[in-house]
Order: C-alpha cells, then structure tokens, then sequence
C-alpha cells in the first residue's frame, strides 16, 4: 500500500487533484481508496469524490492532524484490512499541516510501500495567504516532497514566474511543478514523481 | 498532538444540510444558475462579516447526478461542475465554508442569513428544509 497525501491551504483545489490522481492511478489498474477530512461537520468534498465513483472514507468534525488524529491511524488499519488498496489517497482540511500528517502515518503501524506528499500553493491567492497568515502559510509547505503551483491557468505568465520565485525563496531547494488541477496541465508530472511501485 | 492547526491557523468552519425541492421540474443549466444565486448569497453576507480568506464550498446530488460549486475568492466568482442529465426536481444541497479571521458561529449566521436572503429574492417556487441537527432550528419557504 502507497500513501498519497495532497495538502495545501483552504480552496487550494486540493479535491480537483484528488479527482485527476485518484482517475489516473485507477485506469492504470491500481485499486485506490480515498480518505478525505473535513473540519466541519457537513462532508462536501467526500460527496463530491463520491460522485466522481472514487472509493471514497470520510472523517468530519476535527482535523486528522491534531484532534482525530488516532481516528487517520484506526481508518487507515481498517482501510488496509478490508480494503486492501494499492494506493491510499489523503486529503486533509485546507487548515492541517501535512507534516504531522506524514508524522501520524509513520505511527499507525500500516507499514506502507512507500508514501508522498504533495501541497498545493493557490498561485492566484499566494500573496494575499502569505499577508494573512505567512507563519501557518509556510508551516503548510514543510513536509511536501513536491509543491503544486496550482491555479497557473488564471494568471498571467509573468504572475506565475513571480509566484514561483517567491515559493523558491521561501523553501529553498523545493520541488515546484506549475499545475493546473482543473485543466490538467501538469498533472502528468505530478504522478511521475510519486514513482508508485 | 497538542496543539490545533485550526487555532493556528486563526480559522473557523460550519456548514449546513438542506433538502430541496422544486414545484416544477428544472434542468441542470437552470438548477445550477439558481444554485449559484444561493452561494453568492452566502458570499455576500460572509464579506459583509470581514475579507474571506477560505474556502466556501458546495454540492447538491440527486437520482439524475450532481453539481458542484466553490468559491475562493470574490474576484473571481464561483467555479462549478456538473453532471447531471434530465429534469430535477429534488435533491440535497451541502454548503460548507472555512475562513480565516472568522468564528464558527459567524460563519455559520453568514450561511444561515445568506439562505434567508436567496429564498427572500427567489422568484420561484423552492422548498428548503433544513437535514440532521438543523431540522428544527431552521425551515423555510420561498414562493416569492
């Protein structure tokens, strides 16, 4: 069993790429299972994985990342157990940080093939999220082995280069690939870095 | 783990369930544009409370499909999917929104009064009722 998380700030179009990962891996013969998180207690993104026929477990009312914390470890034991997935995508809330997640994961006794973590960057939104909140907007990137700069296709060339400028400069050394989720540019390479078994 | 990434982040969530119903049949193109009146609805009362920085999300399923809608940011409306096919006349609509800078209670009078306000302006027949724990704390009708 892979794991996959894709994390990222609130409306980073995290469940987009979920819908485009979860499709991709599937067609390629792979049984995937979803674990989506939502911080309220009204389930959206579950429903919406759903309807995209994506095996999809949600857990509401708390964040995997602090509060239901052994609640991500018993689902992904039951998730192995019953389900037996080669490929367990993770979404987490838009409010979690996907450092812990991976720190949660190592301790829920799953013993996965292998695991990675994507977190989106909404490139439209990155400066207004790092003038409201820069400290959580850059404890959202540690942990990412590849950051998403989603959203490419609504700005302009020049926004994207200042965009990802600022990312570089912020997490030196970051593997940054440009994504549209909802168009599908750069999705491809996106899933060429997870190099599932 | 001790420490809340919600209160962290300086965020807060809620979200809402309602049963809806048509009086007449409508297609997924009008469904959706009268789904996007509901969410700018909502939209509008939240920014009234302070600049959104979040997510407000929904979904609305039924028999004949689905159709999605999200906003991130004012500039730039809302973004929807759908598949749906045929007539509808029923269905369940989830609205969820987590903002940064807001309460759990202030999102939620921004649902709730961003309802109020779309079923006051509607000039059709539609009947929303609230699902699970909100059942008894909220019911209404639009026939304006």
């Amino acid at each position: 069993m892979f794991i996959i998380q894709v994390g990222g700030f609130l409306g980073s179009g995290k469940t987009t790429l979920m819908i485009r990962l979860g499709k991709a891996i599937g067609a390629a013969g792979r049984k995937v299972v979803i674990i989506v998180n939502e911080v309220g207690e009204v389930g959206v993104d579950g429903d919406v994985l759903e309807a995209n026929k994506l095996r999809t477990v949600e857990i509401t009312e708390g964040c995997i990342c602090c509060s239901l914390s052994g609640t991500l470890q018993s689902t992904l034991r039951t998730v192995k157990k019953e389900l037996s997935p080669d490929v367990v995508l993770i979404e987490p809330t838009g409010l979690a940080l996907p450092k812990r997640i991976n720190q949660i994961v190592r301790t829920s006794m799953v013993e996965p093939e292998g695991s990675f973590t994507v977190v989106l960057v909404d490139s439209f939104r990155i400066g207004d999220l790092i003038e409201a909140n820069g400290t959580f907007f850059l404890r959202q990137l540690e942990g990412s082995d590849l950051i998403g700069l989603n959203k490419v296709d609504i700005i302009s060339d020049e926004d994207v280069e200042t965009a990802e400028s600022r990312l570089q400069d912020l997490v030196p050394g970051a593997m940054i690939v440009r994504l549209s989720a909802k168009t599908g540019e750069g999705v491809d390479a996106v899933l060429a870095s997870l190099r599932l078994p | 783990m001790s420490e809340d990434s919600k209160e962290m982040a300086g965020g807060g969530s809620s979200g809402m369930t309602w049963d809806v119903r048509f009086s007449d049949p409508v297609d997924g193109a009008y469904l959706e544009k009268v789904l996007n009146a509901w969410i700018m609805c909502v939209a509008d009362s939240l920014a009234r409370e302070g600049r959104m920085m979040g997510h407000l999300k929904s979904v609305f399923r039924c028999d004949r499909g689905w159709i999605s809608l999200n906003l991130v940011d004012l500039r730039l409306g809302t973004d929807s999917r759908r598949s749906l096919e045929g007539q509808v006349t029923a269905g369940r609509m989830k609205i969820m929104a987590a903002l940064l800078g807001f309460d759990d209670m202030t999102i939620r009078r921004g649902i709730e009064e961003g309802t109020e306000r779309f079923v006051r302006d509607r000039s059709g027949p539609l009947e929303l009722r609230p699902v699970g724990r909100d059942e008894k704390m909220m019911s209404m009708e639009g026939t304006l």
